[in-house]
């Protein structure tokens, strides 16, 4: 009896120590099957809307027809994963409220960014037999170097800071940039920012200066830094990563890749968690058999 | 993106885009040739896109433009344009930071950078006074107790439900950044009640730290998530299965580089 039992504790201590140095490939490819399964045969889940995203919405919501919005597009493909249905969900959000949007960009990557946005939103809009003009209705101010400084000039002086528009048009002949130049004549302030620069630096060098309404779309890993911004109401709303920008879905009513995503987000964030709870567990089981043995202390 | 661009380019986006996304994924399985060329490729490319879109972005309206305008302004008689050639100074500033790359001429390189430098300290003390100091102190002086008289009152806190949970939370908020300061706090030895707010501070610090760890992997998967949605949306027959043919080629390179060319001195 004595011996069974001592197998068997040897075949759980061999179990558990493979377990505990379980090659990291294998979690990757459960991932990788875990996202693959949900999304060959998806499930839908409901969305529950934060309050920081309702006030978001609510914010653009409350524009009137014909406000002029500066939407700083600071993120490039790499964060397409967690941005794009942010930037889609508000692009078209703003058309439809009849916004006259001008976008920009202090990330290089954004400038083809914006242009895709565009061409998507419009298209879309098109079919619906809505029709937006270019340098009209929107323009597509490009990239600009200098970060901060970027910042703090384009705030006193949108035409300085962008003499052409991304096609190479004089800012000062498009009727959009027309009768204003400075943030003080912007209704809101939006940014869809991956990281620095981005909402943070739009905070501290343009909602704070110019007291400029500020919304911002932000990937997850930004996020947690927002909260104190929204607190003290500089920011008016944010959205954090692909939750956000699925909650922010099923407030215009048009549910799409975000949506689609949470439930794998979700199954994927329960592997983890049952990984994370079955190592801790695998490991203190490991230190307790070892010390039963006075292998360990 | 069907239909923005030509079905050619559309096409061969699908291609490439399914390709180099597996050809990056095997790094997961380990370093190796295919990964190696695609990294190099992915520099490259993004080193010429960065420097076409400075150019293109900044260089180009903010001092080629102006300055010829300027010149052009002079030749027509318009003394205003001697105004718009100070950027030339701008520019020979711009220049002296490449005389790095001159060791016996580096110390040109200081100049431009001591405004670099005092330009973004002078915006960022201004921009982070405002948003990270005097506003985070406002937004922290929050009322603690609910209005008296408010309906509907919860029997162990009269007066509280309507503003119940603001008040709550403004409580942990309060008491948050109370007890975080108090455990940043280093000028008197940390013992009684100051030892025991420094202690709860390090609980709301270790819980923060947590919450932007869950967001940061939130952050991770989404990404997965969006590369394999991006392989399986383009994976269509009209396009000819691109991410079934890129997954075979990328496996079938790393099997062979595995079996034929893989030294273990490599690892």
């Amino acid at each position: 009896m004595s011996t069974e039992t001592s197998n068997t504790t040897s075949r759980l201590e061999k179990w558990l120590s493979a377990f505990v140095a379980l090659d990291r490939r294998w979690i990757f490819l459960a991932l990788a099957s875990v996202v693959v399964f949900f999304l060959i045969f998806p499930v839908t889940m409901p969305v529950t809307v934060s309050e920081q995203v309702r006030a978001m919405y609510e914010a653009i919501e409350a524009l009137p027809a014909g406000a002029r919005v500066h939407l700083s597009i600071d993120y490039g493909p790499g964060s397409e994963a967690e941005l794009w249905p942010q930037h889609i969900a508000i692009l078209r959000q703003l058309f439809e409220k009849d916004c006259k949007v001008i976008c920009s960009s202090l990330w290089t990557d954004g400038p083809p960014m914006i242009e895709k946005g565009f061409a998507v939103v419009l298209s879309d809009l098109e079919r619906e037999g809505k029709r937006k003009v270019r340098g009209v209705d929107y323009v597509n101010l490009g990239f600009k170097a200098g970060d901060r400084v970027a910042i703090a000039k384009i705030g006193s002086s949108f035409k300085e800071t962008f003499p052409t528009d991304y096609q190479g048009n004089p800012t000062s002949k498009l009727p959009i940039m027309q009768g204003w130049d400075t943030y003080r004549d912007i209704d809101l302030l939006i940014t869809i920012a991956v990281g620095d620069p981005g909402a943070v630096e739009y905070i501290q060098q343009a909602q704070s200066r110019y007291n400029v309404p500020m919304v911002a779309g932000v990937t997850a890993v930004i996020s947690p830094q927002l909260y104190p911004y929204y607190q003290s109401r500089n920011l008016k709303g944010f959205l954090g990563g692909l939750a956000g920008a699925a909650e922010y879905e099923k407030l215009v009513g048009r549910p799409g890749y975000a949506t689609r995503g949470m439930i794998i987000q979700s199954a994927v964030h329960l592997l983890i968690v049952g990984l994370v709870l079955a190592g801790n567990f695998a490991q203190f089981l490991l230190w307790y058999i070892q010390r039963k043995k006075g292998l360990r202390l | 993106m069907t239909g923005v661009y030509s079905p050619f380019v559309e096409g061969l986006g699908v291609w490439l885009v399914c390709f180099f996304t597996l050809a990056v994924l095997t790094f997961l399985y380990r370093d190796n040739p295919l990964y190696k060329a695609v990294e190099h490729i992915y520099v490259g490319v993004a080193a010429g896109y960065y420097f076409y879109q400075a150019f293109r972005g900044t260089i180009y309206p903010n001092f080629v433009l102006h300055v010829s305008r300027g010149v052009h302004a002079i030749s027509s008689g318009d003394a205003t344009g001697w105004t718009m050639q100070w950027r030339w100074g701008a520019a020979i500033l711009g220049i002296l930071l490449l005389s790095r790359l001159v060791p016996r001429l580096s110390w040109l390189s200081r100049w431009p950078m001591a405004l670099v430098v005092g330009a973004f300290a002078a915006l960022n003390l201004t921009g982070f006074a405002k948003a990270n100091f005097i506003d985070q102190i406002v937004g922290t002086m929050l009322p603690l107790t609910s209005y008296a008289g408010a309906p509907d009152s919860l029997p162990f806190w009269p007066g509280a439900k309507a503003a119940a949970p603001s008040v709550f939370n403004n409580l942990v908020l309060v008491t948050g950044v109370v007890c975080v300061l108090t455990y940043f706090f280093f000028s008197t030895p940390r013992t009684g009640l100051l030892g025991k707010m420094g202690s709860a501070g390090i609980w709301f610090v270790m819980i923060t730290f947590g919450a932007t760890y869950g967001s940061i992997v939130l952050a991770r998967i989404s990404l997965l998530i969006g590369r394999s949605t991006t392989l399986l949306d383009a994976n269509l027959p009209r396009y000819g299965y691109p991410a079934y043919v890129c997954t075979v080629l990328v496996l079938a390179t790393i099997v062979i580089w595995r079996l034929k060319f893989f030294r273990s001195d490599e690892d």
